[in-house]
Protein backbone atom coordinates (compact mmCIF):
# COMPACT_ATOMS: atom_id res chain seq x y z
CA UNK A 1 0.00 0.00 0.00
CA UNK A 2 0.71 3.65 -0.65
CA UNK A 3 2.83 4.37 2.66
CA UNK A 4 1.10 8.43 2.20
CA UNK A 5 -2.05 6.41 2.39
CA UNK A 6 -2.66 6.18 5.92
CA UNK A 7 -2.00 9.98 6.18
CA UNK A 8 -4.02 11.25 3.22
CA UNK A 9 -7.03 13.74 3.73
CA UNK A 10 -10.34 11.87 3.52
CA UNK A 11 -13.95 12.61 3.68
CA UNK A 12 -14.75 12.69 7.35
CA UNK A 13 -17.26 9.47 8.11
CA UNK A 14 -20.93 10.65 9.27
CA UNK A 15 -20.78 10.34 12.81
CA UNK A 16 -24.88 11.06 13.23
CA UNK A 17 -25.87 8.33 10.78
CA UNK A 18 -23.70 6.39 12.83
CA UNK A 19 -24.24 7.38 15.89
CA UNK A 20 -28.36 6.78 14.06
CA UNK A 21 -27.30 3.31 13.60
CA UNK A 22 -25.82 2.70 16.73
CA UNK A 23 -29.17 3.69 18.79
CA UNK A 24 -31.59 1.76 16.56
CA UNK A 25 -29.64 -1.26 17.01
CA UNK A 26 -28.72 -1.01 20.84
CA UNK A 27 -33.14 -0.66 20.79
CA UNK A 28 -33.91 -3.62 18.56
CA UNK A 29 -30.90 -5.23 21.23
CA UNK A 30 -33.12 -4.32 23.90
CA UNK A 31 -36.45 -5.94 22.22
CA UNK A 32 -35.18 -8.99 21.25
CA UNK A 33 -33.72 -9.61 24.40
CA UNK A 34 -36.45 -8.74 26.73
CA UNK A 35 -39.20 -10.00 24.70
CA UNK A 36 -39.87 -14.14 24.86
CA UNK A 37 -38.47 -15.69 21.38
CA UNK A 38 -37.13 -19.29 20.95
CA UNK A 39 -33.22 -18.55 22.13
CA UNK A 40 -32.47 -20.52 18.33
CA UNK A 41 -33.67 -16.82 16.66
CA UNK A 42 -32.53 -14.33 19.96
CA UNK A 43 -29.12 -15.44 20.78
CA UNK A 44 -27.27 -15.46 16.99
CA UNK A 45 -29.08 -12.05 16.42
CA UNK A 46 -28.05 -10.62 19.39
CA UNK A 47 -24.36 -11.28 18.84
CA UNK A 48 -24.75 -10.08 14.89
CA UNK A 49 -25.97 -6.90 16.50
CA UNK A 50 -23.24 -6.42 19.11
CA UNK A 51 -20.66 -7.52 16.82
CA UNK A 52 -22.01 -4.96 13.69
CA UNK A 53 -22.62 -1.93 16.44
CA UNK A 54 -18.84 -3.02 17.76
CA UNK A 55 -17.24 -2.73 13.87
CA UNK A 56 -18.86 0.54 13.18
CA UNK A 57 -17.41 1.66 16.65
CA UNK A 58 -14.10 0.43 15.37
CA UNK A 59 -14.44 1.43 11.47
CA UNK A 60 -15.36 4.71 11.74
CA UNK A 61 -15.40 6.28 15.43
CA UNK A 62 -11.64 4.54 15.99
CA UNK A 63 -10.63 5.73 12.46
CA UNK A 64 -9.54 1.73 12.00
CA UNK A 65 -11.03 1.86 8.09
CA UNK A 66 -8.80 4.80 7.08
CA UNK A 67 -6.10 3.24 8.74
CA UNK A 68 -3.17 0.88 7.05
CA UNK A 69 -4.47 -2.47 7.07
CA UNK A 70 -1.57 -3.92 8.82
CA UNK A 71 -2.73 -1.20 11.51
CA UNK A 72 -6.14 -3.63 11.26
CA UNK A 73 -3.70 -7.29 12.20
CA UNK A 74 -3.23 -4.96 16.12
CA UNK A 75 -7.13 -4.37 16.24
CA UNK A 76 -7.53 -8.24 15.18
CA UNK A 77 -4.94 -9.73 17.39
CA UNK A 78 -7.53 -10.04 20.34
CA UNK A 79 -10.15 -11.43 18.34
CA UNK A 80 -7.29 -14.97 17.23
CA UNK A 81 -6.78 -15.29 20.79
CA UNK A 82 -10.68 -14.84 21.86
CA UNK A 83 -11.19 -17.53 19.25
CA UNK A 84 -8.14 -19.75 20.71
CA UNK A 85 -9.89 -19.20 24.23
CA UNK A 86 -13.37 -19.93 23.42
CA UNK A 87 -11.50 -23.71 21.91
CA UNK A 88 -10.10 -23.93 25.14
CA UNK A 89 -12.50 -23.85 27.65
CA UNK A 90 -15.26 -25.53 25.40
CA UNK A 91 -14.73 -28.75 26.73
CA UNK A 92 -15.42 -27.37 30.69
CA UNK A 93 -18.63 -25.56 28.72
CA UNK A 94 -20.70 -28.78 29.15
CA UNK A 95 -23.86 -29.12 30.45
CA UNK A 96 -23.54 -30.05 34.43
CA UNK A 97 -19.81 -30.21 34.21
CA UNK A 98 -19.07 -27.46 36.04
CA UNK A 99 -17.94 -28.33 39.64
CA UNK A 100 -19.16 -24.95 40.50
CA UNK A 101 -22.68 -25.14 40.14
CA UNK A 102 -24.55 -23.60 42.74
CA UNK A 103 -25.70 -25.62 45.72
CA UNK A 104 -22.42 -27.74 45.20
CA UNK A 105 -20.47 -28.38 48.49
CA UNK A 106 -17.62 -25.34 48.41
CA UNK A 107 -15.58 -26.53 51.28
CA UNK A 108 -13.06 -24.12 51.03
CA UNK A 109 -15.84 -21.07 51.51
CA UNK A 110 -16.82 -23.31 54.43
CA UNK A 111 -13.09 -23.53 55.71
CA UNK A 112 -12.95 -19.50 55.79
CA UNK A 113 -16.04 -19.46 57.50
CA UNK A 114 -14.85 -21.22 60.26
CA UNK A 115 -11.97 -19.07 60.82
CA UNK A 116 -13.92 -16.18 60.80
CA UNK A 117 -15.58 -17.47 63.94
CA UNK B 1 -12.17 26.92 33.89
CA UNK B 2 -14.97 28.49 31.96
CA UNK B 3 -15.31 27.98 28.49
CA UNK B 4 -15.24 31.70 28.05
CA UNK B 5 -11.69 31.06 29.54
CA UNK B 6 -10.93 28.83 26.89
CA UNK B 7 -11.40 32.11 24.18
CA UNK B 8 -9.49 34.29 26.01
CA UNK B 9 -6.24 31.69 25.92
CA UNK B 10 -4.80 32.16 22.26
CA UNK B 11 -3.09 29.48 20.95
CA UNK B 12 0.10 29.69 21.87
CA UNK B 13 3.41 28.51 19.19
CA UNK B 14 4.88 24.98 19.94
CA UNK B 15 6.34 25.52 24.19
CA UNK B 16 10.44 24.83 24.23
CA UNK B 17 10.06 24.14 20.63
CA UNK B 18 13.32 25.53 20.60
CA UNK B 19 14.95 23.42 23.63
CA UNK B 20 13.83 20.12 22.32
CA UNK B 21 16.15 17.51 21.18
CA UNK B 22 16.14 16.82 17.91
CA UNK B 23 13.90 13.86 17.09
CA UNK B 24 16.16 10.17 16.06
CA UNK B 25 16.21 9.36 12.76
CA UNK B 26 14.41 6.13 13.07
CA UNK B 27 11.03 7.85 15.10
CA UNK B 28 10.86 10.63 12.22
CA UNK B 29 7.48 10.49 10.46
CA UNK B 30 8.64 9.11 7.22
CA UNK B 31 9.98 5.96 9.30
CA UNK B 32 6.56 5.92 11.50
CA UNK B 33 6.33 1.62 11.32
CA UNK B 34 1.97 0.82 9.94
CA UNK B 35 2.05 4.97 8.79
CA UNK B 36 0.62 5.55 12.48
CA UNK B 37 2.41 8.05 15.16
CA UNK B 38 4.07 6.29 17.44
CA UNK B 39 1.56 7.09 20.68
CA UNK B 40 -1.36 6.23 18.49
CA UNK B 41 1.22 2.75 17.44
CA UNK B 42 1.07 2.35 21.33
CA UNK B 43 -2.34 3.12 22.02
CA UNK B 44 -3.44 0.75 19.81
CA UNK B 45 -0.90 -1.79 21.37
CA UNK B 46 -2.40 -1.25 24.30
CA UNK B 47 -5.72 -1.26 23.95
CA UNK B 48 -5.43 -4.97 22.14
CA UNK B 49 -3.84 -6.33 24.83
CA UNK B 50 -6.61 -4.90 27.07
CA UNK B 51 -9.21 -5.80 24.89
CA UNK B 52 -7.79 -9.85 25.72
CA UNK B 53 -8.05 -8.83 29.42
CA UNK B 54 -12.06 -8.92 28.77
CA UNK B 55 -11.99 -11.38 26.32
CA UNK B 56 -10.60 -13.78 29.27
CA UNK B 57 -13.38 -12.59 32.16
CA UNK B 58 -16.14 -12.89 29.37
CA UNK B 59 -14.45 -16.39 28.18
CA UNK B 60 -15.01 -17.30 32.15
CA UNK B 61 -18.32 -16.16 32.15
CA UNK B 62 -19.28 -18.23 29.05
CA UNK B 63 -17.40 -21.41 30.10
CA UNK B 64 -19.34 -21.12 33.42
CA UNK B 65 -22.37 -20.59 32.65
CA UNK B 66 -22.92 -22.68 30.32
CA UNK B 67 -21.78 -25.10 32.77
CA UNK B 68 -24.18 -24.47 34.99
CA UNK B 69 -27.83 -25.53 34.93
CA UNK B 70 -28.80 -23.38 37.39
CA UNK B 71 -27.70 -20.11 36.12
CA UNK B 72 -30.39 -17.46 36.12
CA UNK B 73 -32.12 -15.30 33.69
CA UNK B 74 -29.56 -12.08 34.09
CA UNK B 75 -33.03 -10.09 32.68
CA UNK B 76 -34.98 -11.56 35.64
CA UNK B 77 -32.06 -9.91 38.12
CA UNK B 78 -30.78 -7.04 36.39
CA UNK B 79 -32.25 -3.75 35.38
CA UNK B 80 -32.21 -3.84 31.13
CA UNK B 81 -34.17 -0.84 30.79
CA UNK B 82 -31.99 1.73 32.95
CA UNK B 83 -28.66 -0.38 31.58
CA UNK B 84 -29.99 0.38 28.36
CA UNK B 85 -30.24 4.14 28.76
CA UNK B 86 -26.50 3.86 30.40
CA UNK B 87 -25.65 2.21 27.20
CA UNK B 88 -27.47 4.83 25.17
CA UNK B 89 -25.12 7.78 27.07
CA UNK B 90 -22.04 5.84 26.75
CA UNK B 91 -22.46 6.00 22.54
CA UNK B 92 -23.71 9.33 22.66
CA UNK B 93 -20.59 10.03 24.46
CA UNK B 94 -18.81 8.22 21.45
CA UNK B 95 -20.02 11.14 19.29
CA UNK B 96 -18.90 13.86 21.54
CA UNK B 97 -15.57 12.65 21.43
CA UNK B 98 -15.29 12.26 18.06
CA UNK B 99 -16.32 15.72 17.59
CA UNK B 100 -13.97 17.54 20.02
CA UNK B 101 -11.39 15.60 18.08
CA UNK B 102 -12.81 16.95 14.85
CA UNK B 103 -12.87 20.24 16.75
CA UNK B 104 -9.18 20.44 17.88
CA UNK B 105 -8.14 19.33 14.08
CA UNK B 106 -9.30 22.77 13.21
CA UNK B 107 -8.04 24.66 16.67
CA UNK B 108 -11.71 25.38 17.16
CA UNK B 109 -10.58 25.43 21.02
CA UNK B 110 -14.00 26.30 22.73
CA UNK B 111 -16.27 24.10 20.34
CA UNK B 112 -13.10 20.71 21.50
CA UNK B 113 -14.10 22.10 24.91
CA UNK B 114 -17.90 21.92 24.73
CA UNK B 115 -17.56 18.68 23.02
CA UNK B 116 -15.12 17.28 25.84
CA UNK B 117 -17.45 18.68 28.56
CA UNK B 118 -19.74 16.53 26.81
CA UNK B 119 -18.03 13.48 27.05
CA UNK B 120 -16.93 14.02 30.11
CA UNK B 121 -20.58 14.41 31.67
CA UNK B 122 -21.60 11.15 29.80
CA UNK B 123 -18.47 9.50 31.51
CA UNK B 124 -19.55 10.51 34.60
CA UNK B 125 -23.64 9.31 34.17
CA UNK B 126 -22.51 6.10 33.28
CA UNK B 127 -20.10 5.34 36.92
CA UNK B 128 -22.97 6.93 38.54
CA UNK B 129 -25.74 4.44 36.90
CA UNK B 130 -23.21 1.94 37.54
CA UNK B 131 -23.05 2.67 41.67
CA UNK B 132 -26.88 3.13 41.45
CA UNK B 133 -27.19 -0.44 39.89
CA UNK B 134 -24.21 -1.95 41.88
CA UNK B 135 -26.38 -0.24 45.32
CA UNK B 136 -29.94 -2.17 44.10
CA UNK B 137 -28.46 -5.46 43.60
CA UNK B 138 -26.43 -5.67 46.57
CA UNK B 139 -29.82 -4.10 48.43
CA UNK B 140 -31.32 -7.50 46.91
CA UNK B 141 -28.75 -9.65 48.19
CA UNK B 142 -26.75 -10.60 44.96
CA UNK B 143 -23.07 -9.79 45.89
CA UNK B 144 -19.59 -10.64 44.51
CA UNK B 145 -19.91 -13.77 46.67
CA UNK B 146 -23.77 -14.95 46.67
CA UNK B 147 -23.10 -17.08 43.23
CA UNK B 148 -20.81 -17.38 39.73
CA UNK B 149 -23.15 -15.30 38.40
CA UNK B 150 -22.70 -12.25 40.59
CA UNK B 151 -18.77 -12.95 40.76
CA UNK B 152 -18.83 -12.75 36.78
CA UNK B 153 -21.04 -9.94 36.61
CA UNK B 154 -19.46 -8.11 39.68
CA UNK B 155 -15.81 -9.06 37.88
CA UNK B 156 -16.69 -7.68 34.17
CA UNK B 157 -18.67 -5.08 34.77
CA UNK B 158 -16.44 -3.81 37.91
CA UNK B 159 -13.26 -3.98 35.40
CA UNK B 160 -14.89 -1.81 32.83
CA UNK B 161 -16.18 0.17 35.12
CA UNK B 162 -12.19 1.14 36.24
CA UNK B 163 -12.04 1.66 32.43
CA UNK B 164 -14.67 4.20 32.56
CA UNK B 165 -13.06 5.79 35.56
CA UNK B 166 -9.86 5.88 34.09
CA UNK B 167 -11.21 7.89 30.95
CA UNK B 168 -13.33 10.01 32.96
CA UNK B 169 -9.67 11.16 34.63
CA UNK B 170 -8.18 11.13 31.18
CA UNK B 171 -11.34 13.34 29.83
CA UNK B 172 -10.38 15.64 32.97
CA UNK B 173 -6.80 16.75 32.01
CA UNK B 174 -7.55 16.92 28.32
CA UNK B 175 -10.54 19.78 29.96
CA UNK B 176 -8.29 21.57 32.13
CA UNK B 177 -5.37 21.27 29.15
CA UNK B 178 -7.93 22.85 26.88
CA UNK B 179 -8.68 24.91 29.37
CA UNK B 180 -5.11 26.41 29.91
CA UNK B 181 -4.30 26.98 26.15
CA UNK B 182 -1.74 24.34 26.31
CA UNK B 183 -3.39 22.25 24.24
CA UNK B 184 -4.20 23.50 20.78
CA UNK B 185 -4.24 21.85 17.29
CA UNK B 186 -0.92 20.50 17.24
CA UNK B 187 -1.45 18.63 20.05
CA UNK B 188 -4.35 16.88 18.10
CA UNK B 189 -3.29 13.44 18.80
CA UNK B 190 -3.73 13.84 22.77
CA UNK B 191 -7.26 14.40 21.93
CA UNK B 192 -7.40 11.31 19.05
CA UNK B 193 -5.83 8.98 21.72
CA UNK B 194 -8.10 10.08 24.64
CA UNK B 195 -10.74 8.93 21.75
CA UNK B 196 -9.42 6.00 20.84
CA UNK B 197 -9.67 4.91 24.40
CA UNK B 198 -12.82 6.12 24.82
CA UNK B 199 -14.52 4.63 21.71
CA UNK B 200 -13.29 1.32 23.29
CA UNK B 201 -14.47 1.44 26.15
CA UNK B 202 -17.63 2.28 24.34
CA UNK B 203 -16.91 -0.96 22.00
CA UNK B 204 -16.47 -3.12 24.86
CA UNK B 205 -19.68 -2.01 26.77
CA UNK B 206 -21.93 -2.98 23.75
CA UNK B 207 -20.23 -6.70 23.87
CA UNK B 208 -20.36 -6.52 27.48
CA UNK B 209 -24.12 -4.89 27.83
CA UNK B 210 -25.07 -8.04 24.76
CA UNK B 211 -23.49 -10.73 26.35
CA UNK B 212 -24.16 -10.24 30.11
CA UNK B 213 -27.61 -8.41 30.17
CA UNK B 214 -29.50 -9.33 27.17
CA UNK B 215 -28.26 -13.38 26.20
Amino acid sequence: MDPAHADAPHAPPKYYSIWFILLVVTVVEVIVGTVALPKVVSQPALVIMALYKAVLVALYFMHLKFERKAMWIIAAAPLIFGVILAIGTHPDSEKGTSPFQRGDPQPWLEQDAGTHE
Amino acid sequence: MSEAAVAEHPSPAPRHAAARRPVPEHLQSEQRPLGAPWDKLMMWLFLGSDAMGFAGLLGVYAALRMGDETWPVPQEVLGINFTGLMTFVLICSSVTMVKSFEAIQRDDRVACWRWLLGTFLGGVFFLAGQCYEYTLLVEEGVTIGSSNFAATFFCTTGFHGCHVLGGVILLGIALARVSSGALTHLHANFVENVGLYWHFVDLIWILVFTFIYLM
